[in-house]
């Protein structure tokens, strides 16, 4: 029997409107956990090479993990996959809310997609069965207004729906999935892909979630769990702060991307940070399915910005790059951008970064007022960054060139635009600067599905021999601190073993915000966590062994479709002197940077040349099948 | 803020004194430069601690 998990995974053909439910065995979901593990799995066997992103052969797959949806913190997560028509790699991205937890309620741990339907329609999961319906009657509307019209049609006001936005209708490249208005697959235009094949929403109603194999063990480390949040420093400030704190520490330590990451400091950082968001906006904390640390944040409506308040306020990530990295000061202009982005569907991070990329092209003069649509582009400008966000979703004027991303558009505009684009293979960074974390740099330049940070250490946290942070990975045998700047082999050795830890949570639907250095929280305990729910003895190294699975898989996708080496990159910017902050001055060095890279291919097992893995190391991984999938591609490994 | 020194002391004695317990603490820089809380520090020298700040 199953614990943790439904084993069922189900297939839908949105062509014909067939359904059918699989049941793969207990060894598939110990060596793949779910979530991106499992969504790469079947990308890998089912899809051909070269398929367009937008076509209706590109599989989408919902994935959630084996831990999603367990009674413990931070287990909601659950991800998207497909290739993604924003960078051609694989593309997958995860969020936390209640979605993930629900479906798995209503009976399944996963969801692939195939085809296009002839119409718009929404797929209803309820109880182990499930109905395609029509979605026309929804179909250009916002997140949540059309949640709440499928909520009323089927009288389920307790349904939990993941649905897109005009932005996906609309194709935009980088459209996102949105739950419960508030948590987003964000990266990499899934919600686009879902435009394609005409699927408005998932919707998910269930009553029977999964057991777990010991629920009295769970029960107490859920106890032990709440403990912290008094007691440990680190749990406590993401409580208190939600990652809207992060902005004075940035600011502080010279690593706010800041005027499309020319520089680390905003000198209006002051008028963004915590203390202001709090004052101005805040109206109290919230979280994902059964996690106490409650680190989203709501806000209050401001009719005057014509914000509602109902998507919830922005994170971090959206404040930076609607904030100092367009050099905006106007915090309720962020909520505002952050509304338009999450009731639209729309990924905030790519959107504010491709906005500093068109800030920089005018001020630049390779973009005029007239090729604007009568908009000045210039930095600070809170009430352009808002148009241009309205004409992105729709696709309107200078909104379509925009709706491509900063490469499409870097290229379009041409006279050296490439230069402003701050991307890796087409998606654009999240606000860490790698000049200040190098490491991060590392893994943003390595990244499978384009920039994203979510599967690496920030270099600042293991500085100090006290840190918690540090302490947290002493059982993967990190057991010094290592310098922030340095890029050396103790700092690629420390990213190699983080980069499993958080692949294998991306796989197991593990938030990693609940455990390991982002909290102090110890990995061990989220372990016995994990035997508590499964009953599989799993032990640090078979996490690590699955994370490095996963990596495999995504790396091997990757290269059917012509990726390798040459395009774990960075923009040239990074390897010039950062301008302003404590850190101005310092950049990148190109020889340490390609040093780091061979260094951690090595590392990996993987051919330095490259950038693949070796079939000696897939067949130590246990997928030997792969180097066959990748011949018959035409893909040879050494 | 300025703290007065009495005697030899470390950068983790002077944050503790300034309400700063290190396990808040994501950096500590002295003169500019990243130092352990173990650095000694003398009448003059910049101090400066950076709040935990790890991900997003
Ligand atoms: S830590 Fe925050 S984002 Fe993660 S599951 Fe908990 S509330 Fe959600």
């Amino acid at each position: 029997m199953p614990y943790g998990y439904t084993g069922k995974v189900l297939r839908v053909n949105l062509a014909d409107g067939t359904t059918r439910v699989e049941e793969p065995d207990d060894l598939f979901y110990r060596r793949y956990w779910g979530g991106q593990g499992l969504a790469t799995y079947y990308l890998l066997r089912e899809q051909a090479p070269g398929v367009d992103p937008l076509g209706p052969e590109n599989l989408l797959i919902f994935a959630t993990g084996v831990m999603t949806g367990a009674r413990l913190p931070a287990m909601p997560r659950f991800s998207v996959a497909a290739r993604s028509p924003l960078t051609g790699t694989i593309g997958g991205s995860e969020a936390g809310g209640w979605w993930g937890p629900e479906c798995k309620a209503a009976g399944f741990d996963a969801i692939i997609l195939s085809g296009k339907a002839a119409k718009p329609v929404y797929l209803y999961l309820k109880d182990g069965r499930a109905e395609l319906r029509d979605a026309r009657q929804v179909w250009g509307l916002t997140i949540g207004d059309a949640a709440d019209a499928i909520r009323a049609e089927l009288g389920e006001p307790r349904a939990r729906i993941a649905a897109i936005g005009p932005a996906g209708e609309n194709l935009v490249r980088y459209a996102c999935v949105v739950n419960e208005n508030k948590h987003t697959n964000g990266r990499g235009g899934l919600g686009a892909v879902m435009g394609s094949k005409n699927l408005k929403a998932i919707v998910a109603r269930g009553t029977a979630a999964p057991a777990a194999h010991d629920p009295k063990a769970v029960g107490e480390l859920a106890r032990w769990y709440a403990g912290q949040i008094a007691g440990n420093p680190t749990v406590k400030t993401l409580f208190d702060a939600g990652t809207p704190g992060l902005v004075s520490g940035l600011e502080a330590g010279g690593t706010l991307p800041t005027r499309n990451f020319h520089s680390g400091s905003f000198a209006k950082a002051g008028a963004v940070n915590w203390d202001a968001y709090e004052k101005a906006i805040f109206a109290e904390a919230k979280g994902c399915f059964a996690c106490p640390i409650r680190c989203k944040r709501e806000v209050h409506p401001d009719p005057e910005y014509g914000n509602s308040g109902r998507y919830g306020g922005p994170e971090y990530e959206t404040m930076g790059a609607l904030g100092p990295n367009c050099e905006i000061d106007d915090l309720r202009a962020i909520a505002k951008g952050h509304e338009i982005c999450n009731s639209n569907g729309l990924d905030s991070i790519s959107a504010g970064t491709t906005i500093s990329f068109l800030m920089e092209c005018f001020e630049n003069g390779l973009v005029t007022k007239a090729d604007c649509d009568g908009l000045e582009p210039r930095f600070g400008d809170a009430r352009v960054m808002l148009a241009l966000l309205d004409k992105i979703v729709r696709r309107e004027g200078i909104g379509d060139l925009l709706a491509e991303g900063s490469a499409r558009a870097a290229q379009k505009i041409g006279r050296g635009a490439e230069r402003f684009a701050m991307q890796v293979k087409g998606q654009e960074l999240a606000m860490h600067e790698p000049r200040g974390r190098p490491a991060m740099g590392l893994g943003t330049a390595l990244s499978d599905t384009g920039a994203d940070h979510l599967t690496i250490p920030h270099d600042p946290a293991f500085v100090l021999k006290e840190s918690a942070t540090l302490k947290t990975l002493a059982p993967y045998g990190i057991l010094e601190p290592v310098p922030q700047l340095d890029l050396g082999p103790r700092k690629v050795r420390l990213y190699r073993v983080m980069e499993d830890v958080y692949n294998y949570w991306r796989a197991a639907g593990v938030c990693l915000f609940g455990y390991g250095p982002r909290v102090g929280v110890s990995i061990e305990k989220y372990a016995e966590m994990a035997r508590a729910v499964t009953g599989w003895d799993v032990s640090l190294f078979e996490m690590a062994k699955v994370g490095e699975r996963v990596l495999a898989l995504s790396r091997a996708f990757n290269a059917r479709e012509g990726f390798g080496r040459k395009d774990d990159v960075l923009p040239e910017r990074f390897f010039e002197p950062l301008e302003g902050g404590r850190l101005a001055g310092k950049a990148l060095s190109r020889d340490e940077f390609e040093r780091a890279l061979t260094l951690t291919y090595q590392m990996r097992g993987w051919d330095p040349a490259t950038g693949l893995p070796t079939a000696a190391k897939l067949a130590e991984l246990d997928i030997p099948w792969v180097v066959d999938n990748l011949r018959q591609a035409g893909v040879a490994l050494t | 803020m300025a703290l007065a020194l009495d005697g030899p002391a470390t950068a983790g004695e002077l944050l503790r004194r300034a309400g700063l317990p290190p396990s808040l603490l994501e950096l500590v820089a002295l003169n500019g430069d990243n130092v352990q809380l173990d650095a000694p520090v003398a009448d003059g020298d910049l101090l400066e601690a950076f709040p935990l700040v790890g991900g997003g």
